[in-house]
């Protein structure tokens, strides 16, 4: 079995977060270790399975820099504890500190770049400014407008709905122990509860009170570019921004069979965070 | 076996989950021991194609959840070279790798936990991957079967399938539907598709695939040996999903025969998608093989 030696070293680990265990990959640096660690900040619900590839690919890229790297679930996530009606916004932010936390732990290191995908990178956006830990931060098409983003997933789960022959998926419509329970919308297969849905409607990336890091990159894969005006406000903080336009398929919507990969994303991303 | 660490889900307090690294490619899985630990088999989710270990809108992870509290211990896991588990250096393809993967697991968790007889429970490839470890280790106890495709990578095999299914859309579907009528009277159909297809089925009236009848002898043999030994396989399928039209075609007219033999059940679940998307489909799912667990092994969520 000599032949079938993991080519990587990777630690899967529960760690505490105000008093939940959420679970972590991390990837331990290759070769000489640098002193800067990497957190990767996956999306929440339906998106995080989708574009657990893309990530488990970066973080193994950004290892063979001798970066050590850290991708964990939020709380009713993955593997994490709890269901997604245990969530909120607020646990969300709370979950990205501890997270950090123990990655600094784990680590060693004190300078921490922060990369974070749609939600991921709205929680990492906030979660800098608060707490100014991230040196450099990559917001990998962050959510502008949480009302839009949701209406977009209600018209993917309708579409699901017409697809499974119209079967009740709301809570006033739901059988007594099947489907979402009273105050919850399901989405995608996930129970949003009722908090969490009013914390996404009022979500807004803009504006930003303060500087999430000193250095960003901004990440779009869209058909158009629409992160200028978050660039622009980035900059009236000082912060030194970089745009990257990629147009490519949104990885987070694609179902996982078709094992998509960003590449140009991907090698921008890891480019830019080994180049500093 | 890498030492484990544990965690406690607020969701279910009871449980408490172990991250761990599996096999020689140090396979990621996360354990799900049962709260009250009795003599019942342990339960393995293996990947459902290429979806992480967590499964499609996260159905491992709630299955394993429930079936621990119902008394089973439970592992799913990724198999090398999916989700989080590292790439083999070796060029076996998937399906010699896949059984050879599920009895390292069970290896090192007879090892280290124990436990030395086993259910596998899987989607897709994974419910392929259940049907044919049933019956070569010994130490499978049963197995639970959801959505099977392919069963074998041989692309003739596959494709005969694929033609039957579309035959029979157009069969029991599409030639009833005035809508399909028009589409084809406007021009707006695959004719190429539609051809094919009835060509297809028209020389299989008169030549059978030397190919495609190997691979159905053998996967129909495999499930007739599962039935002599009475080893619990509990098939589930989408109503209209592809999955039925593989069983169909490997069983033929044997297939009522086989599912009523006792050890074999099939369910045939309406209004749900191949991977049971929806709340109210992963929850009837869920109670169906919770009812088959405690029909043929006994755990229940009140025993203690």
């Amino acid at each position: 079995m000599s032949s079938l030696n993991a080519h990587a070293s990777l630690a899967p680990a529960f760690f505490p977060s105000a008093g939940r265990q959420l679970f972590g990959c991390l990837h331990e640096p290759q070769g000489d270790p640098q002193e800067r660690a990497v957190l990767l900040v996956a999306p929440f619900g339906h998106e995080a399975v989708r574009s657990h590839r893309a990530f488990r690919r970066l973080a193994g890229k950004l290892a063979a820099h001798g970066l050590t790297v850290l991708r964990f679930d939020f709380t009713g996530c993955g593997d994490s504890a709890g269901d997604l009606n245990d969530a909120s916004w607020d646990i969300w932010r709370a979950d990205l500190a501890s997270a950090t936390r123990y990655l600094r732990s784990q680590s060693r290191c004190r300078r921490i770049t922060c990369i974070g995908m749609r939600g991921g990178a709205n929680l990492a956006l906030q979660v800098g400014v608060e707490r100014g830990e991230f040196d450099q931060m990559v917001l990998w098409q962050p959510i502008l407008e949480g009302a839009q983003a949701l209406e977009h997933l209600r018209a993917m789960h309708r579409a699901l709905i017409d697809q499974c022959g119209g079967s009740p998926t709301t809570s006033e419509s739901s059988q007594a122990s099947l489907g979402p329970a009273v105050g919850e919308e399901e989405l995608l297969g996930y129970a949003y509860p009722s908090t969490l849905i009013q914390q996404l409607e009022q979500l807004q990336a803009l504006p930003v009170p303060g500087a999430p890091a000193s250095r960003v990159l901004l990440v779009d894969n869209g058909q158009s570019s629409t992160l200028g005006a978050l660039e622009s406000e980035l900059r009236t903080h000082g912060v030194d921004v970089e745009s990257a336009h990629l147009p490519d398929a949104e990885i987070w919507h694609e179902e996982v069979y078709k094992a998509l990969l960003p590449h140009p994303s991907l090698q921008t991303m890891e480019e830019w965070v080994t180049r500093s | 076996m890498n030492a484990p660490e544990s965690t406690r889900s607020s969701a279910q307090p009871t449980l408490a989950e172990h991250a761990l690294t599996l096999g020689p490619t140090r396979m990621v899985g996360i354990l799900t021991p049962s709260p009250r630990p009795r003599d019942l088999p342990a339960v393995i989710i293996p990947n459902s194609g290429l979806v992480p270990r967590v499964g499609p809108s996260r159905l491992s992870v709630n299955l394993a959840r429930r079936l621990a509290a119902q008394g089973y211990p439970t592992l799913r896991f990724d198999h090398a070279g999916v989700g989080d588990s590292n790439p083999r250096q070796d060029d076996l393809s998937f399906d010699q790798c896949a059984l050879e993967e599920v009895g390292h697991l069970m290896d090192d968790l007879e090892r280290d936990y124990g436990l030395r007889r086993f259910v596998i429970l899987g989607l897709c490839s994974g419910a392929v991957t259940a049907f044919k470890a049933a019956g070569l280790d010994a130490r499978v106890a049963g197995a639970i079967m959801i959505n099977a495709q392919y069963y074998e990578t041989d692309p003739e095999w596959n494709h005969h399938v694929a033609t039957q299914q579309i035959a029979r859309h157009y069969w029991t579907r599409s030639i009833f539907r005035p809508s399909a009528w028009w589409r084809a009277i406007t021009g707006r159909i695959h004719y190429r598709v539609l051809i094919h297809v009835l060509l297809r089925q028209a020389r299989g009236l008169f030549r059978k695939d030397a190919t495609v009848q190997q691979v159905k002898d053998r996967l129909a043999s495999h499930l007739r040996d599962l039935a002599q030994h009475e080893t619990p396989l509990l098939i589930l399928n989408s109503e209209g999903d592809i999955a039925q039209d593989y069983l169909r075609i490997i069983l033929g007219d044997e297939l009522d025969r086989l599912t009523e033999s006792g050890s074999i059940e099939l369910r045939n679940l309406a209004d749900t998608d191949h991977t049971f998307t929806l709340l109210a489909n992963q929850e009837r799912l869920s109670e169906i093989i919770e009812e088959w667990m405690e029909k043929w092994f006994g755990g229940t969520a009140e025993s203690s």
